[in-house]
């Protein structure tokens, strides 16, 4: 009786174990339904519809297609791509005002924040976390330098618009130095402009990416530390042989996020612009809305989509063949001729 | 212990990354609502006072005029709609307005689909040629009601594909010169609007008194604002529309307007602002401009709104005179969605603002707003009503029943205002010699034709 009793309990017991297993999928279905709903079958669809021509005419009263075209609206992209080049090398007159300049715009404004902003963030770490220099009033420090990036983006781009528009402050400057004649406008200036939305991007984000690589500084064992400043390191040969090789998994994450941020760029120079059609720092992401959504030229945009891509995986791809372990891959290789050599035995 | 610590800084620095991730979406998601917090304050006011069993009723526009129309007009005359029915006012400011409108009429059902709809004369053609505005035949409003509209309003809005009437107006909108009296005794010797209007009656004579005031202020007053003031007088002198048949064309008056912008750029006869900047504005209230083109909207939303009052600012320091050119500057049309939840409800306003002549004469009267009505125009003139202490006590309805006569509105198209953006674009690099002439144009064409896939050059 006892003996068929603990029998039904541990079979009991089974039915109970393989229950809660089955709870696992239950608290991972609401994600991967929504994922499937809301992400998967879009990206699918934008991918679909880049093979189509499905576009909005007469000005947005009515619909073309969708009809299969095949690869024809690559091909009109690639077109325009190398049309905007040429024009940017100054091959052809006029400006570019396509996907290559929205390309080489996006480039270039992520560039130019975020190589200081790397600088900058790897330097105060450094400060931050020195065992020798002992900052005083670092949290203070690090909520003023973290504070841009509270402010919400569009504030902070209608602040530098009027900061720098016909007759705000900065115009008056100039023309109070004496520098121009006129009232002028400062943001009808292309370099100007690139430059200013990089500094905005640099200095909203230089405190978050400083905030990671302190953490990932303080990731690192301090006896390892310890163990440098015992055989007398300088600070220099610490810094560059010990806390940077050990910091690359951190700084490989910061380099593919910020690449993948810096290639979605949208808000700031959205907002930078009094008029959708102004090109001049047009990214990647507004020309996708310019023709996706404002004048609704479905296969255009989705094909612009597609194509950010494709070139977000290849800058990522690169980041991480850069910035792979070669000891480690160095190792495998001996191991494994380690292994047939044993087994060659 | 070291593990645990490793451990927890490790996890921290996961946490951080997630968080910057979403920190980062978060931002621009935050951004934008902002923008609509901004922006439909009053909306989600209102949408927070829901399940109140009574019928709702969606009316989208870009700003909150038609909302205060509604409130003190139309609900003051017929209380009883107030209670039988909740009316609900999508507000999304300008720069979104058309993308979503466009997003809420591709998603059919949804519960705040336009019943009623606002729209501006730079894409008005878009909607009314579309399947998504109704006929006023299926809201039972006929031509018979609206006999005394301007002609030009009630061909604005008719569907391109069958001449159909789509929507109606309660007001016109004849442009005008409007300038500044003191600063006109102090430079041309007199404030006389007909004596004003002799000395710009064209764009040479336009261009010599601006460069008189210039001259002889020393340069702290200009002739208008910025280079890009005259475009739409300029817009109105085309003799063909942006596109025909597919192909996109300029006009000889587009050309000659570079040229003119080019001029007042290079000879510094403005403050070198943008339209709608916020020293654009503000120039209404000093002595740095000496006149703005406007319509009978600007006067009360532009001008008085940054006007100041009479002592400090310059209210009634105004006055009002055709200028070189007549021309018309935008305009609100009302039309129904597709989707539209009570056509006799959307009947009943439509009628209330742009057919009862009574009702518009009242909202004209208070609003000082130019009301599509000739004889209720012609009723306010005649009862002496058609003054404005802003303009100095001017008779100014009869100086717009004047232009209003002569609007002409045939060559609007629904792509004119992607095409007006694109345009002011390359008209700035032009004055500003950033390209040639040639190299504008050609810029300015291909901007348009990559923005709209079936037009040919």
């Amino acid at each position: 009786m006892s003996n068929s009793n603990s029998k039904s309990e541990i079979q009991r017991r089974k039915k109970k174990t393989i229950e809660y297993g089955r709870f696992g999928y239950f608290f991972i279905a609401p994600f991967f339904i929504v994922y499937l709903i809301f992400s998967l079958w879009p990206l699918l669809y934008t991918l679909g519809l880049s093979f189509y021509e499905y576009y909005a005419s007469n000005g947005g009263a009515s619909y073309v297609g969708p009809n299969f075209i095949g690869l024809k609206n690559y091909m009109s992209e690639i077109k325009l791509f190398i049309t905007d080049f040429s024009k940017i090398l100054g091959n052809i007159a006029g400006s570019p005002q396509s996907i290559g300049n929205a390309f080489y715009n996006t480039f270039y404004i992520w560039f130019f924040n975020f190589v200081p902003q790397i600088l900058l963030s790897l330097l105060l770490a450094s400060w931050f976390t020195d065992i020798r220099i002992k900052l005083k009033g670092q949290g203070g420090f690090k909520v003023m330098m973290y504070m841009p990036n509270i402010i919400t983006a569009a504030t902070i781009a209608a602040l530098f618009y009027s900061l720098f528009a016909v007759g705000g402050p900065g115009d008056q400057f100039l023309v109070g130095l004496g520098l121009k004649e006129k009232t002028f406008d400062l943001l009808n200036d292309t370099g100007f402009r690139r430059l200013l939305i990089a500094f905005i991007q640099f200095w909203m984000w230089y405190g978050n990416t400083m905030i990671i690589l302190i953490a990932g500084v303080l990731g690192i064992s301090p006896s390892l530390f310890e163990a440098a400043m015992v055989d007398g390191a300088t600070s220099k040969q610490i810094y560059r042989n010990v806390t940077l090789p050990l910091l690359k998994p951190i700084l490989l994450y910061t380099l593919v996020t910020s690449a993948i941020g810096g290639m979605q760029m949208f808000d700031i120079p959205k907002l930078m612009i009094k008029k959708a059609a102004d090109y001049k720092t047009e990214t990647i992401s507004m020309y996708i809305f310019k023709h996706g959504i404002s004048t609704r030229n479905l296969g255009k945009g989705a094909t612009a989509s597609v194509l950010l891509f494709v070139v977000t995986l290849i800058l990522s791809l690169i980041l991480f063949y850069i910035m792979r372990d070669k000891d480690e891959i160095k190792e495998r290789k001996e191991n494994k001729k380690y292994m047939k050599k044993i087994g060659k035995e | 212990m070291k593990k645990r610590i490793m451990a927890l800084a490790l996890t921290a620095v996961l946490v951080l990354g997630s968080l910057t991730a979403c920190g980062k979406d978060d931002s621009k998601d935050a951004a934008t609502k902002t923008d609509e917090v901004a922006e439909t304050n009053k909306e989600s006011d209102e949408t927070d006072q829901t399940d109140t069993g009574k019928e709702k009723f969606y009316i989208w526009s870009w700003n909150d005029e038609f909302q205060g129309m509604m409130e003190n007009f139309f609900l003051k005359d017929h209380p009883e709609y107030k209670d039988k029915y909740d009316f609900q006012y999508v507000i999304t400011g300008t720069d979104a307005y058309q993308e979503k409108l466009d997003l809420a009429f591709e998603g059919s059902g949804a519960e705040d689909a336009p019943d009623l709809l606002l729209l501006e004369a730079d894409y008005i053609k878009k909607y009314v040629s579309s399947d998504n505005t109704l006929k006023m035949d299926d809201l039972g409003i006929t031509a018979a009601d609206y006999p005394n509209q301007y002609n030009y309003t009630v061909t604005t809005a008719q569907d391109e594909r069958d001449n159909s009437q789509k929507g109606l107006s309660w007001q016109a909108a004849p442009g005008e010169f409007i300038y500044r009296r003191s600063l006109a005794k102090k430079y041309l010797g007199t404030d006389d609007p007909a004596k004003v209007q002799e000395m710009i009656k064209d764009w040479d004579s336009f261009l010599e008194v601006a460069r008189k005031i210039s001259k002889e202020s020393g340069g702290a007053t200009k002739m208008l604002s910025g280079p890009d003031d005259a475009f739409r007088p300029y817009m109105s002198a085309r003799t063909s529309a942006w596109v025909k048949d597919g192909k996109l064309t300029v006009d000889p008056k587009m050309e000659e307007y570079l040229e003119f912008n080019k001029i007042l750029e290079t000879e510094g006869l403005t403050n070198g602002t943008t339209q709608w900047s916020d020293a654009w504005a503000a120039n209404a209230g000093n002595d740095s401009t000496f006149g703005y083109f406007g319509s009978t909207w600007f006067v009360q939303w532009t001008l008085m709104a940054n006007a100041g009052d009479a002592e400090t600012g310059t209210y009634g320091d105004w006055a009002m005179t055709q200028g070189p050119q007549w021309y018309y500057w935008g305009g609100t049309w009302v039309a129904a969605g597709k989707e539209c939840s009570n056509k006799d409800l959307a009947a009943e306003i439509i009628r209330y603002f742009t057919c009862d002549e009574d009702a518009m004469y009242n909202y004209s009267v208070e609003k000082k707003d130019y009301v599509n009505n000739t004889a209720a125009i012609k009723r306010i003139i005649d009862d002496g009503k058609g003054t404005f202490d802003f303009l100095g006590n001017q008779e100014y309805y009869k100086i717009f029943a004047e232009t209003a006569d002569q609007i002409d509105t045939s060559i609007m198209t629904a792509y004119d205002q992607k095409i007006n953006d694109a345009f002011h674009v390359e008209a700035k690099a032009y004055a500003t010699g950033e390209k040639d002439k040639e190299t504008a144009i050609a810029d300015f064409k291909s901007s348009v034709i990559g923005q709209f896939a079936e037009l040919t050059e």
